[in-house]
């Protein structure tokens, strides 16, 4: 359908053109063919009546058949100007300028009944009007009779076709006029119609670009205006109930950081009563000791899920604040493995001299989870790399355990995700990756999960040497 | 679309064809002019009918002249031009006569003998000189008539 790739401006172009065309053409047509109707009818009238006119003004003929000389004198007393005459009486003809082959046949056959003819002919390209008639005698009854005698004259139409050639460049120029005006008649309106689509267009994209406050201007009662307007209400809408989803979700996001806040006291005190009967429960017998080992670790458990739900929380609301240092990874990363006493089962990798400008406290936060998790579910051993390329920090944990299943590895840094639903309580809320992530992000980098051949999980974290940019 | 361009062109040509003078057939218009004759009429034959021609002769003494006229056939000038005449030289001497608004011819020879082509010869020249009226013509006992000149064409 290349018709209809034309586009809006185009076929409202098109549509004007034609109009305006065509109806110049009918009215510039019909008044041109009927101008010059009448110019040619009142010019061949007038030379068919001065033609006429003369005839019957001639001398009185005296002989028939009537002598050469007579027939000149006739053709003579007829020719009149530029219009050149024939007379003939069967074989002789006289006349100047006219020759017997310049009558067409059918006029010299039409001659003999008794009527003036006429005929337009083209002679050397110009119109020429021949006009023939037979010389009648008057009868003392009133009738006429046929003399035998053939008057012939030409008169030359090259001034009327001046005048019709006039008419023609004048309707043509009316139609160029028609077609120009039509074209500029067509801008205007596309005008008037393509602005408010293209406006409308203009809000629909930056609608769908994410701004839910565009709105389209709405002019006058059309159509057009009908659209902007069911589009307004449209966005309106969408912007009200993005808006409540995002508050609804804020609210949910700030009940975790209020109660994780609220609950942080209790567990603090909590905290330090089971520290006393961490001391005291080597001392309390059978299950009583049993017991107090595990509201102990329990109580540990829950600390920790809610400092995690604190920062979970501080990085939704976007308070997390990076306090930069310029760092040795390969000390950073020794310095962690050491604090957690890992150093014995991991195998490392790290090159001196790498430094970045990083937080310490949460690249150890990253590094513990990355180095914590590879310990726990994967097989040793486990290696830790350190490299540096192009103005980036990669240091990558992998372990050779059975690595991560496909679906595992869509999920890996969900919230409170658990790849193994049975897995151990004390293994923690499934916070850590998801927190892990955010560190990196907050860098500037990357924390991404994959697997390695022939088999084992590699987790590989990617942050800028300097600094978040 | 090639409706469409059949369409333009089949306009354009239509405009084309309108433009300009162009030659036409032959128009007919009104009767052909009519001029007196200053000469003498007589009817001769040309082509198998009767055709008018006309000297240039001073005024005649009888009008029964003419008929001799006839009778004598045509001059040179006619011949040379086509035309020859049926009535026979026996007709004359004639006699003209009115009767009313007629004219009676009595020839010197049968009525009887002469041919279609030379009674319209006869009949046409007394009706060009005398009137339109009816035209008889009588020999020893014997007529014909009233006629009249058929139109000639």
């Amino acid at each position: 359908m290349t018709g209809w790739a034309l586009g809006l401006r185009g076929r409202l172009l098109l549509a004007f053109a034609v109009l305006g065309l065509s109806t110049t053409a009918l009215v510039a047509g019909v008044s041109y063919w009927q101008a010059r109707t009448v110019i040619l009818q009142k010019a061949q009238d007038a030379a068919v009546v001065s033609l006429v006119d003369e005839v019957s003004r001639l001398a009185p003929v005296r002989e028939l058949p009537p002598s050469q000389a007579e027939l000149e004198s006739i053709a003579s007393a007829v020719s009149e100007g530029p219009d050149p005459a024939l007379v003939r009486y069967g074989n002789l003809s006289a006349g100047d300028g006219l020759a017997a082959v310049d009558v067409p046949p059918q006029l010299h056959r039409a001659v003999t009944e008794g009527r003036v003819v006429w005929q337009r002919i083209s002679v050397d390209g110009v119109p020429v009007l021949a006009i023939g008639t037979e010389l009648m005698a008057d009868k003392r009854d009133g009738g006429t009779e046929p003399t035998g005698i053939e008057i012939y004259r030409a008169h030359p139409l090259a001034e009327e076709q001046h005048s019709i050639d006039q008419l023609a460049a004048l309707a043509w120029s009316t139609g160029a006029a028609s077609l120009v005006l039509a074209v500029l008649l067509a801008l205007l309106a596309a005008r008037g119609v393509l602005r408010p689509v293209s406006e409308l267009g203009r809000a629909a994209r930056r609608l769908g670009e994410g701004d839910l406050q565009s709105r389209a201007t709405v002019r006058g009662g059309d159509e057009l205006a009908g659209v902007a307007q069911i589009f307004n209400q449209t966005a309106e809408r969408l912007e009200r109930q993005v808006g409540e989803l995002r508050r609804m979700e804020a609210d949910a996001r700030r009940f975790v950081a209020d109660v994780s806040h609220e609950l942080r006291t209790p567990l603090a005190a909590m905290t330090a009563v089971t520290d006393v009967l961490d001391e005291e429960s080597a001392k309390l017998p059978g299950d009583a000791g049993k017991a107090a080992r595990l509201v102990s670790q329990e109580t540990q458990n829950l600390a920790q899920l809610v400092e995690d739900l604190i920062e979970i929380s501080r990085f939704d609301a976007g308070t997390a604040a990076l306090t930069v240092d310029d760092l040795d990874i390969a000390a950073a990363v020794r310095a962690t493995l050491r604090s957690r006493g890992w150093t014995d089962r991991v195998s490392t990798d790290l090159p001196d001299g790498v430094t970045a400008r990083l937080d310490p406290r949460r690249l150890d936060v990253v590094l513990a989870n990355m180095v914590g998790n590879a310990l726990r579910h994967g097989a040793p051993p486990v290696t830790v790399e350190l490299r540096a390329t192009n103005g980036w920090v990669v240091v990558t944990v992998a372990d050779h355990g059975p690595g991560l299943a496909p679906t595992v590895l869509d999920h890996v840094f969900d919230r409170f995700y658990k790849a193994d639903s049975a897995r151990s309580r004390s293994d923690g809320a499934g916070l850590g990756l998801a927190i892990a992530l955010e560190n990196a992000k907050l860098h500037g980098g990357t924390l991404v999960a994959g697997n390695r051949e022939p088999h084992g999980a590699v987790f590989t974290l990617v942050l800028p040497q300097d600094g978040v940019s | 679309m090639n409706r469409r361009l059949l369409a333009v062109g089949a306009l354009l040509a239509t405009l084309l064809a309108g433009c300009g003078v162009r030659p036409s057939g032959v128009i007919t218009g009104g009767p052909a002019p009519a001029n007196t004759i200053s000469g003498l009429r007589l009817y001769l034959i040309a082509d198998g009918r009767p055709a008018l021609v006309a000297r240039g002769l001073k005024p005649l003494q009888q009008p029964s002249e003419i008929v001799d006229l006839l009778a004598a056939g045509p001059n040179a000038a006619e011949r040379a031009a086509g035309f020859t005449s049926e009535v026979p030289a026996g007709i004359a001497p004639v006699k003209l006569t009115s009767e009313g608004t007629g004219t009676t011819v009595a020839l010197a020879a049968d009525v009887d003998g002469l041919s279609v082509l030379a009674v319209n010869q006869i009949v046409c020249t007394v009706q060009a000189m005398a009137g339109s009226g009816p035209v008889t013509l009588v020999s020893s006992g014997t007529r014909r008539g009233p006629l009249t000149c058929p139109p000639l064409s």
